[in-house]
């Protein structure tokens, strides 16, 4: 039944079965979290519980007291390594969209927005660590429909984009008032649908070596790093 | 950190002690501890179904079980389904309705099937459907799958009259 693909033979209308699905059905495919790697480390992330909320306090000191934890940061100390990202489309013009960053400065603006991250020796001690960050929030109105989300009255998300419009999108071909007011009908109607996004079941990720930039061996350069009281610089290198 | 627990169960026909964490899932254990990765963690919360594995006979939502509490028991996972060839025509029907795209819900679902077969086996498409239905797939969809479950099914009846 296996199909094999040759050079020159024509496969459409035919029934090709992927080489990967052999695998896949044994059991024996590999995934994110199927990797292993030496001296891996695992990262667990406190998230807000609130749509819209202000970070008044944030105390990581319980989750570093942790054996076993290496590093609890907060959007403060990721600021400086990654700038965040806008995610716009060019194709809609002028469509606005907040700076993402890695981890949540000053507020959380969606429920399940990362605002510390705990990395450890293993997912259960990060976790733990995870429950020990103590988080101050002042919740703050949340913005959940979209129908009245440009009124006056609604509060903006995010103050500098000014308001809560992502864009506005009129598609129109010819003299379409015309064309409605010639129209023998009418039909004017209000179309509501769920979320777009697939989610996979499986957690999206990519397990990442940490390579060393520089002349000398990983210890050794952190070694040197600590001397310099410099943190080593790494780049990031797909695994394995 | 808690103390270590020590286990003894066999895992697709191996008999095997090792100390555990007692809150270790048993997933976890079966994955970290033993490296069979074929059984996956989707949501940690018994309803994805990815992790669906054997104890003593039941399936069972290996995410939802502590490891601790599989002490003394016969643990099979579709690594152990898959070498004994208990499953190889399900897996094959698999193949053929490609009922698989990424291949993270196939083990659970193949443990799946197997055991709604081992209890019903002319199962109709409604009951098919009915005993996928707590099992995730986010790509393939469940057509292809039911398919190649009463394809089996058909298979396996013709060949045991």
């Amino acid at each position: 039944m296996t199909l094999r693909i040759e050079k020159g033979r024509s496969y459409i209308g035919e029934s090709v079965i992927r080489p990967q699905t052999t695998r896949l059905l044994a059991g024996r495919g590999v995934f994110t979290d199927d990797v292993t790697l030496p001296r891996m480390l695992h990262v667990a992330f406190v998230r807000s519980p609130h749509a819209h909320a202000r970070i008044a306090a944030i105390d990581s000191t319980g989750a570093r007291a942790l054996r076993g934890v290496v590093a609890a940061v907060m959007g403060e100390d990721m600021a400086p390594v990654c700038s965040g990202w806008v995610g716009t489309l060019a194709h809609f013009q002028g469509m606005k969209s907040a700076m993402q960053r890695p981890l949540a400065i000053g507020k959380a603006s969606w429920q399940g927005e990362p605002v510390a991250a705990v990395v450890a020796e293993s997912r259960a001690i990060a976790e733990d660590g995870v429950s020990r960050v103590r988080v101050e929030w002042e919740p703050l109105a949340a913005v959940t429909d979209p129908e009245t989300a440009l009124d006056p009255s609604t509060p903006v998300i995010h103050p500098e984009l000014g308001d809560n419009l992502a864009f506005r999108l009129e598609l129109a071909s010819g003299d379409a008032d015309r064309a409605f007011g010639e129209a023998d009908t009418v039909l004017s109607e209000t179309f509501h649908h769920g979320s777009p996004h697939r989610r996979h079941a499986r957690g999206a990720g990519h397990p990442r070596r940490l390579r060393p930039v520089g002349r000398c061996g990983a210890g050794a350069l952190s070694r040197q790093a600590r001397a310099e009281k410099s943190p080593p610089k790494f780049w990031l290198d797909s695994a394995p | 950190m808690e103390a270590s627990i020590e286990i003894s169960l066999t895992v697709n026909g191996v008999a095997l002690s090792r100390r555990v964490e007692p809150r270790t899932s048993l997933v976890d254990f079966l994955r970290y501890e033993l490296e069979l990765t074929g059984s996956h963690v989707g949501c940690e919360h018994g309803v994805c179904g990815a992790c669906t594995v054997r104890v003593d006979g039941a399936i069972a939502r290996a995410c939802l079980m502590l490891a601790v509490q599989a002490d003394g028991s016969v643990v099979e996972t579709i690594e152990g389904l898959a070498a004994t060839g208990e499953v190889f025509d399900l897996q094959q029907a698999f193949a053929e309705e490609n009922a698989l795209q990424c291949g993270f819900c196939t083990p659970g679902m193949l443990l799946t099937a197997q055991d709604l077969l081992s209890r019903a086996p002319e199962a109709g498409p409604e009951e098919i459907r009915e005993a996928l239905s707590g099992n995730y797939c986010r790509c393939t969809g469940y057509h292809a799958m039911v398919e190649a479950i009463r394809k089996t099914s058909r298979a396996r009846v013709k060949g045991s009259a």
